[in-house]
């Protein structure tokens, strides 16, 4: 994991990569992974994160 | 819990000098590990101003237990972003084909994994959960706007975690020692 990451796009240069992404995405959505999203924050979240030590 | 970093700074009484405050409390389970100081520092000086510039989107796992305390601990935290994967001009028309029934396209987007870390204090094993919930949070967003490619950029020595987890190899990144691997959701 690396900030640059986030700095970047990807590229693939590799014919065989290119062929097996190719192939993979064929293949039907990975059932394992279950959609989900973030909740809401708790009410009392600003209370929480904003206290700060000097205040 | 997850919490959504976009949320903490939309609320109301934000404060941004202390949840930063907040934020570098995070201490990273491997310390020693070569990419623990970019962990920890991404999270401290870059995750607020990159959220609200659009360019990532953060989420932090928070300890229910101190949390109903009154306390916070942030067991971990991961980063995600869209990216744009691009097929050089090498690459074969027919494989581009193969891919988005055009021999003119030449790119596609793919979710990246930036950040992916637990604390010293979470559990051993919460690191696979983190994992899956930020897959399962790309999973929602692919349902909305597609995009099936999922990648992270590994230290080597991780590579057989990432396997483990449904990740594979796929090139060595560029001017890094790093390694960049990919899932299909």
């Amino acid at each position: 994991m690396a900030t640059i990451s986030f700095k970047e796009d990807i590229e693939i240069a590799d014919n065989n990569k290119a062929k097996e992404l190719a192939a993979a995405l064929k293949q039907p959505r990975d059932s394992s992974i279950k959609s989900s999203q973030p909740g809401k924050l708790p009410e009392n979240a600003g209370s929480i994160w904003f206290r700060r030590s000097d205040k | 819990m997850v919490q959504a970093l976009r949320q903490i700074i939309s609320l109301d009484d934000y404060d941004e000098a202390s949840l930063t405050e907040a934020l570098s409390t995070f201490e990273c389970a491997h310390p020693d590990m070569e990419d623990s100081a970019d962990v920890m520092r991404f999270l401290r000086e870059d995750a607020i101003a990159m959220e609200r510039a659009g360019l990532t989107r953060t989420y932090l796992l928070v300890n229910d237990g101190a949390w109903a305390d009154g306390r916070l601990q942030i067991d971990g935290y991961f980063s995600l972003a869209l990216k744009i994967l691009n097929f050089k001009n090498n690459i074969d028309g027919e494989i581009l084909y193969e891919l988005f029934g055009d021999r003119d396209k030449h790119n596609c987007p793919a979710y990246l994994i930036g950040q992916l870390a637990r604390s010293q204090s979470a559990p051993q094993g919460a690191g696979r959960q983190f994992l899956n919930t930020a897959l399962s949070y790309i999973a929602n967003a692919s349902d909305l706007v597609g995009g099936r490619i999922v990648y992270l950029d590994s230290l080597p020595e991780r590579q057989q975690y990432y396997q483990s987890q449904g990740f594979r190899f796929l090139q060595n990144k560029h001017k890094s020692r790093l390694i960049q691997m990919y899932r299909i959701i």
